[in-house]
């Protein structure tokens, strides 16, 4: 049963990947034992809870998803109104032992919410059922910005997005938000905060405040690109060791990593992420339900946006949106959500190969 | 068991749309590929550059400043070690009460604390910031008593600038000062990365660069912060070379004492190589006040004093010179032809130029009968050099005097020298756009009118006629000696254009004129020689500040002393092999005999006495 149930490639790499981390952790924190221990902890936790869903019935995802969902979004109200502040934003809750991040619990309550709406609504769906999908996505996204916190904004509309296109959403409603979303841009730059507007400004130019704003993408450049093709060592790299880096724990670890293990590194970690997400989608390809298909797809497109964002932002390519790098980045939520996300999906696959045997 | 039929129709396009984004995923995977090869091979190297200029730093050290020695080593200028309180807000507790407690322990002043605030605004919480500067020894043992009880305040030692002459040597060795933003434009920022304090006057001005030594660096790997990891490479700076300067401290001393209260100056060169031995400006200051900035109330009172204490007088003070002129133009007048050793002229008490109604007078109103020039230099008749003037013209007078240094530059390796006034007709034109009057030519007979001269100039062409026309630039600095090394690089004097005459036996004419004006009872300082036991030639000068009262007996009390006559007097000695010339200015002193002339005598005397001259006193035959 439990040898049925666990995807061992998927599980062997999120393994890989999720130790390689604590020893980046490590170099990355300046050779903080309890940092790696903390977050040790929490990837137990999130091991934990994978095998636990993994050995769930996907039926009950389904029947808790709009509770989840509603959770989530109750739990974003309430970070609004008694959220600690962690630089200038409200994004977590104090749950005395650790604290919680609701954004990042949406990431993961958004998808399974959207597939159990189209689960229910069966067939393409109609432009009150897109209405009603583009509110279940809006609402939380909305909570999200303001928080304020933009980077898991996006992360949740894409994966929103994606869910929706999956569902078989006519074509002319995919330009329609195309459209939509062109018209908005300026209004949207319009209620941003001075530092993210600020963050997109610097973006497009680093240098324009090289000690300020600017300073956290030159840093991470010189980092990477300081590392060359064999990198610097580990435990080498002066940008990290000598905190020139920035945030090296949280979203800017793969600077610390391509800084000591250079492009081969770079390249290795990448393929270890493809082979995650491509397995992954693998598996959303294989599930039979609408609600499993839509779900495992919308978790591995959440997961490849996460990295996409996180390497793209530290490499320059992607204005620096405060994303962290999945399994790997120091911090709870997020390694048990995304964990707890593949616990899922392998649930799903799982229904399936059960259906087959 | 068969898998159930799968209700494709109820959910289109799912596979080719998972491709899709599949594939949109590859391709951004590709994109990320593509731009990590291009920063980690195509940029690399720039980068590595990058991260090098994070990691390392360059710490400039301040090189050690050049000590300045008087000629026999002396010291005039040096550094002493001062000790600072500085504080280190990192290691701080409780910054405000640590502060009240070191309050009665090293008197701190609400200004110092002040300073202080602003200070720890532009430095980093690891770095220390200076508390309190220049501790006495009280207070530094009063710390280090309570030092336990104050974590994270250090005393710090560094070098201070210090003058031990203080008010006797201010004038040539200058001072430094605190590096302002101004200096900061025109000093190499590389060479001053540590250097606190800059010359600003006098040798400390001039020879800024061999005493400022060269910068040393510490390569240092630092953190984020810019707190130091390690030390990679250390390069010691470079002190700055030991300047030997040929003035001697004695003789300052001596001059200054002798000055007193007068405001004047006194120089005294060595003739045969320009070597200054002492240059004296009365009042003078205390340069030590300069060296960490003075404080606005100090400096207040130095630049209203009515004697103005920080003009250096002896080589920015222009003065008539009086009759301390005529020995040169007589000189001339020999070699022009304009007379003969054996000539006399008619001096009365009272001299006109024809179509004049102007009366010039001699300042010994019964002066009466026919003299020599050698007679007229001796008693200093006035009414004989008009005559000579008269006779010369301007054009021959300006052409004479130019040669002996008067109204050019005298390049003496001090800044703020000035170059007098030499007067022509064309200068007459230029600066004061009128005609040169006949009546200007008399004046200038007698050292008046236009002529000014500074001290030093008046000293160097005393010199030069003292050996007989040969001159050289005048200057300070005797030779650098590289403190690493011992390497003495001596000052090479530099030969001016000599003047030759046409018969040597002007020079002797003239300076046996000017030795008769000591020895001869009429000589108008015939003072000095009462026990003078070396041989001494000289002219007195007592030059005009105000028309009205131009005679010898004006020094009294009843003149105003702004009013009252500057006295001079140039002398050189011993006359047979001279080795000392002087030029003194008492400004309002009166009579150039008795107000200058003890001055340079007692110059001459500590300076012979020092330097036994190879002739005894010789009488020379009349």
């Amino acid at each position: 049963m439990f040898r049925t149930r666990i995807d061992r490639p998927l599980l062997i790499a999120l393994l890989l990947l999720g130790l390689g981390g604590l020893v980046l952790l490590f170099s990355a924190s300046g050779g903080n034992w309890q940092l790696v221990f903390r977050q040790g902890i929490r990837l137990s936790l999130g091991l934990i809870l994978l095998f636990a869903l993994a050995m769930t019935p996907p039926r009950y995802f389904r029947m808790a998803s709009p509770a989840l969902y509603l959770l989530a979004l109750l739990l974003l109200v309430a970070v609004l109104i008694f959220g600690a502040r962690g630089k200038g934003a409200e994004r977590w809750i104090n749950l005395g032992l650790f604290q919680f991040q609701p954004a990042e619990l949406m990431k993961l309550a958004l998808p399974l919410a959207l597939a159990w709406y189209f689960h229910e609504h069966p067939g393409a769906p109609r432009w009150d059922e897109v209405l009603a999908a583009t509110l279940i996505v809006a609402l939380p996204a909305a909570l999200i910005v303001v928080e304020p916190d933009l980077g898991t904004g996006i992360l949740v509309i894409g994966a929103g997005a994606a869910v929706l296109f999956l569902s078989g959403i006519k074509p002319r409603y995919l330009f329609g938000f195309a459209l939509l979303l062109a018209a908005t841009l300026p209004l949207a730059w319009h209620f941003l905060h001075g530092y993210q507007r600020q963050r997109l400004l610097i973006f497009l130019d680093p240098q324009r405040d090289p000690l300020g704003a600017g300073y956290h993408i030159i840093q991470s450049k010189i980092a990477i690109g300081s590392g060359a093709l064999f990198g610097q060592g580990f435990l080498k790299g002066s940008q990290a060791q000598l905190n020139f880096l920035p945030e090296r724990t949280t979203d800017f670890i793969f600077s610390v990593f391509a800084e000591q293990f250079g492009l081969i590194g770079s390249l290795a970690l990448l393929a270890l992420y493809a082979f995650i997400i491509g397995r992954g989608f693998i598996l959303a390809a294989r599930a039979h339900t609408r609600y499993g298909r839509l779900a495992a797809a919308g978790i591995v497109s959440t997961f490849t946006l996460y990295v996409v964002v996180n390497v793209g932002m530290v490499i320059g390519v992607v204005p620096v949106v405060g994303v962290p790098l999945p399994l790997v980045s120091y911090g709870g939520t997020s390694i048990v959500t995304v964990l707890a996300g593949f616990g899922i999906l392998m649930g799903i696959a799982a229904h399936r190969r059960l259906i087959d045997a | 068991m068969p898998p159930p039929a799968l209700p494709f129709t109820k959910h289109p396009h799912y596979r080719r749309r998972l491709l899709i984004i599949t594939t949109i995923a590859a391709l951004l995977g590709i994109g990320l590929i593509t731009r990590l090869a291009w920063l980690q091979i195509y940029e690399a190297p720039r980068y590595a550059f990058l991260a090098q200029g994070n990691r390392v730093r360059l710490i400039p050290i301040a090189p050690t400043r050049g000590l300045i020695l008087d000629r026999n080593g002396r010291v005039l200028a040096e550094n002493v070690p001062t000790y600072e309180l500085t504080l280190i807000p990192d290691q701080v507790k409780n910054l405000k009460q640590t502060l009240m407690q070191l309050k009665p322990i090293v008197n701190l002043s609400p200004q110092d604390i002040e300073d202080f605030h602003r200070l720890e605004k532009t430095k980093r919480p690891f770095q220390a910031i200076p508390l309190k500067v220049d501790l006495t020894t009280r207070e530094l043992a009063r710390f280090a008593v309570n030092r336990q009880n104050f974590p994270g305040i250090d005393i710090h030692a560094t070098l201070k600038r210090f003058y031990p002459p203080g008010t006797a040597a201010a004038e040539v060795v200058g001072y430094v000062g605190l590096i302002s933003p101004a200096d900061l434009r025109r000093l190499d920022p590389a060479q001053y990365g540590a250097s606190s304090h800059v010359g600003i006057t006098g040798v400390e001005w001039e020879y800024e660069k061999l005493l400022h030594g060269r910068v040393g660096y510490r390569k240092v790997e630092v953190n984020a912060e810019g707190r130091t990891v390690r030390v990679l490479q250390t390069r010691p700076p470079v002190p700055g070379e030991t300047l030997y300067l040929t003035i001697d401290d004695r003789l300052q001393k001596i001059a200054s004492r002798a000055l007193g209260q007068y405001p004047g100056a006194v120089v005294a060169i060595q003739p045969g190589t320009g070597a200054v031995l002492c240059l004296v400006t009365s009042p003078s200051y205390n340069p030590n006040l300069f060296v960490n900035g003075i404080s606005a109330k100090a400096y207040h009172r130095l630049i209203t004093a009515p004697a103005h204490p920080l003009v250096n007088r002896a080589i920015h003070g222009q003065y008539a010179p009086g009759s301390t002129i005529k020995p040169f133009l007589g000189l001339a007048a020999l070699e022009d032809g304009i007379l003969r050793p054996q000539t006399k002229f008619y001096a009365g008490a009272t001299f006109k130029l024809p179509n004049d109604s102007y009366i010039w007078r001699d300042w010994n109103p019964h002066q009466n009968g026919e003299v020599t020039l050698k007679q007229a230099i001796i008693q200093s008749i006035d009414t004989f050099f008009y005559q000579l003037a008269q006779r010369m013209g301007i054009k021959r007078m300006h052409t004479a005097l130019a040669r002996f240094g008067f109204g050019v530059s005298p390049g003496i390796d001090l800044p703020g020298a000035r170059k007098g006034v030499n007067p022509s007709a064309r200068w007459k034109m230029q600066i004061l756009g009128k005609p040169w009057y006949e009546g200007d030519t008399i004046n200038s007979g007698i050292g008046q009118g236009y002529t000014l001269v500074t001290p030093l100039q008046l000293a160097s062409a005393t010199a030069a006629l003292a050996i007989q026309g040969l001159r050289y630039r005048p200057h300070v600095l005797a030779a650098t000696i590289n403190p690493k090394t011992g390497k003495r690089v001596p000052y090479r004097p530099i030969a001016l254009p000599p003047i030759q005459l046409r018969s040597r036996s002007y020079w002797a004419y003239i300076i046996q004129a000017m030795h008769e004006v000591i020895e001869s009872p009429y000589g108008t300082g015939h003072l000095l020689a009462k026990g003078l036991n070396f041989s001494m030639a000289g002219k007195t000068g007592t030059a005009q500040v105000t028309s009205t009262y131009r005679n010898d007996f004006a020094a009294n009390s009843r003149v105003p002393f702004k009013l009252r006559n500057n006295a001079l007097f140039i002398a050189f000695a011993p006359v047979k092999h001279p080795e000392i010339a002087v030029a003194v200015i008492v400004e309002h002193g009166g009579s150039g005999g008795r107000a200058a002339a003890p001055i340079a005598r007692d110059i001459i005397s500590a300076w012979l006495q020092q330097h036994p001259p190879v002739e005894k006193h010789v009488s020379h035959p009349h």
